[in-house]
């Protein structure tokens, strides 16, 4: 029996040229392009990806759209049984495909291990479509003897294109639904991290949907064009940046397609005085470094208020400083590497940013020794007090493991910092007060609120979206919202005799 | 025997160890309960490793279906060593059995020391740990009645 730190396997060394999925196929790409895939804590190739040509992503709409009306008259019913299997195949591989995801996206095995759950999660709630899907009745609704109703219907073939940041996950919280809905379906995988969208394809094949149903194309910027440009296309789903979901959103809605477009974040922790450090400071440590920071609900700017500032810092430095830092599949790492190399960079340089403006560094996480993997992509937890709102490090999304702290005389403040932000897309308050809860939840900017809660992520049965430049669209991904996006509504008025 | 037990740094890693405990106590109650020379505890024995595999397996489920960002944080103050069961079982049946009574103690307390940050972390798993204890403290209470 051995006492030392567990370093699981990885499932592969290396995992070949991915291959899009159309119409029931793996298929190569002609595409000349292609990236490698690096595994960021090591900085070792682990793959390489096509991206796909405008043909290639055309070919896979001729396949969602000649699926389509037969799709959408198979019963509800029918349509969830491929997604039963899907569960199915993915519990079997839940361990596999966490350190698939370990592995290309530097994330820690338990970080990996929740998001599959969250994937699954997914797919649970679209097998519950038979009962979701029901529309309105009303007898005598129009008239005496005319009735009136309104069902759904789905829309055609809908696509989403994916961050890198949870590679395995947010495309589940679009295409289940909607396919559960009745639609065809085209995944993106981001370029970076494509290799487990790709074993989840192997499942999705095997659970047997209907050829075309469901497709994956790998590719950057000129496939996610085709898509935009691609008239059959009626629905999009993007998360990502703000600039890049604001230019999908204009040009889609442009083109007359639905679209829902998430955005990037920039969330304020308000910790009043009266909030219980014992118990909620490693929750804040996981909000502000869990996923190395790279994840819409991050925390990103800590806002003690009042009196409880110098104690707080402090106990949260403390905690900071004690991160294991190390590769995602040693179980005792408690935080791994930045995705990829020019994330990286950027991160260091917003560091240097805020250095540069005067902001004092308590914790500098520049430069980690990390026994073992000297070349790997990582910053240790990294925190700056003394920051004022006009700075670089407390305005623009980072997307990385430093955290800005602002303090605030009182809960009013607190509001207005967390209000002046562009984004709007989560805010969490630590407290023993119901009353500054109620305060916070009510007047806070924001689409996932927390209270003593770091990480308010909404599960897959709750809609998942921003405000403010963190979400473009009305009707956001995950949950209802879902049906209502991949649904038009028809209302039918009827009289018979 | 090849379990790792991990460092104690997250809820997860928590519960992995948890896992492996659970793992390695069956394995060594079981191997003590084919023994001729733990023949007078051999029944007790064999239900220890039943009870262990089953918690096991409820382990594995709770692992899979309950962590999520929402409850993902850091742990501290629970020491790896403090827990470990003993890497070999001696020739002796008596002695054996003791050894095992005592691995049961230290999973016992195991289950005290997690019960605390589940308050904080998870609270639906804290009844479990709790059981979980109580089952440990009786295995080596009655293996030491035998």
């Amino acid at each position: 029996m051995s006492a030392k730190s567990n370093h699981l396997p990885e499932v592969a060394e290396h995992y070949g040229r991915m291959q899009n999925f159309i119409d029931g196929e793996f298929v190569a790409s002609s595409s000349p392009r292609a990236l490698e895939v690096i595994n960021p804590a090591t900085r070792g190739v682990i793959a390489e990806v096509p991206l796909s040509s405008a043909a290639e992503v055309e070919a896979a709409v001729d396949a969602a759209e000649q699926a389509f009306e037969e799709w959408r008259e198979t019963p509800p019913n029918l349509r969830v049984q491929p997604l039963y299997r899907l569960k199915t195949l993915l519990e079997e591989n839940y361990e596999e495909i966490a350190r698939v995801l370990v592995q290309e996206h530097g994330k820690v095995i338990d970080e990996a291990r929740g998001s599959v759950r969250r994937t699954i999660d997914n797919v649970e709630f679209a097998c519950g479509i038979p009962t979701l899907l029901m529309g309105q009745t009303l007898e005598d609704g129009a008239a005496t003897g005319i009735d009136e109703e309104a069902i759904r219907q789905p829309l055609g073939v809908c696509a989403a294109v994916a961050p890198f940041n949870f590679p395995a996950m947010v495309p589940f919280w679009f295409w289940p639904i909607a396919v559960a809905c009745g639609n065809t379906f085209i995944v993106k995988p981001s370029e970076q991290v494509p290799v487990t969208q790709a074993k989840i394809f192997e499942l999705v094949d095997e659970a047997g949907f209907p050829d075309g149903v469901v497709n994956m194309v790998h590719g950057d910027r000129e496939a996610v064009a085709a898509l935009l440009a691609e008239p059959r296309v009626r629905a999009i789903s993007f998360v990502g940046s703000t600039p890049v979901a604001q230019h999908i959103y204009a040009t889609g809605a442009a083109r007359g397609k639905r679209v829902q477009c998430q955005g990037g974040a920039k969330n304020i922790i308000t910790v009043m005085p009266d909030a219980n450090l014992d118990a909620h400071v490693p929750n804040m440590v996981s909000s502000f470094f869990g996923n190395s920071g790279q994840r819409c609900l991050a925390g990103a700017v800590l806002v003690p208020v009042g009196d409880i500032g110098d104690e707080l810092v402090e106990r949260f430095v403390a905690a900071a400083s004690q991160l294991r830092l190390g590769h995602g599949l040693d179980e005792s790492a408690q935080m791994g590497p930045l995705a990829a190399e020019r994330h990286y960079e950027r991160v260091l340089g917003f560091i240097e940013k805020g250095v540069a403006e005067g902001a004092r560094l308590l914790l500098d996480g520049r430069d980690p020794k990390v026994e073992g993997y000297p070349n790997g992509f990582f910053i240790g937890p990294t925190i700056f007090d003394n920051v004022t709102p006009e700075m670089t490090i407390a305005r623009e999304e980072i997307f990385g493991p430093v955290v800005a702290i602002i303090r605030a005389k009182d809960l009013d403040e607190a509001i207005t910092l967390a209000n002046s932000s562009r984004f709007g897309n989560a805010s969490s308050i630590y407290t023993g007060s119901g009353r500054a809860a109620r305060a916070y939840k009510y007047r806070v900017r924001g689409g996932n609120i927390g209270i003593n809660i770091g990480v308010a992520a909404p599960m897959a049965y709750f809609p998942f979206g921003g405000q403010g430049d963190s979400f473009f669209g009305d009707l956001h991904g995950q949950g209802r919202d879902g049906i209502d996006f991949f649904t038009d509504r028809k209302v039918v008025i009827s009289r018979w005799g | 025997m090849a379990i790792d037990f991990p460092e104690i740094t997250s809820f997860g890693t928590l519960l992995g160890y948890a896992l492996a405990l659970e793992t390695a106590l069956g394995e060594l109650a079981s191997q003590a309960g084919e023994r001729e020379a733990c023949a007078p505890w051999r029944e007790r024995l064999q239900a220890c490793a039943r009870k262990h595999g089953k918690r096991a397996q409820q382990l594995e489920r709770f692992r899979r279906e309950r962590l999520n960002e929402v409850v993902l944080q850091t742990i501290s103050g629970m020491n790896r060593a403090d827990y470990l069961p003993p890497m070999e079982l001696p020739d002796d049946g008596a002695e054996t059995a003791m050894q095992i009574a005592g691995a049961e103690d230290r999973v016992a307390k195991f289950y005290r020391d997690a019960a605390v940050h589940a308050t904080h972390v998870l609270g639906g798993l804290v009844r479990s740990f709790a059981k979980m204890m109580k089952q440990s403290t009786d295995l080596a209470a009655e293996l030491r009645a035998e």
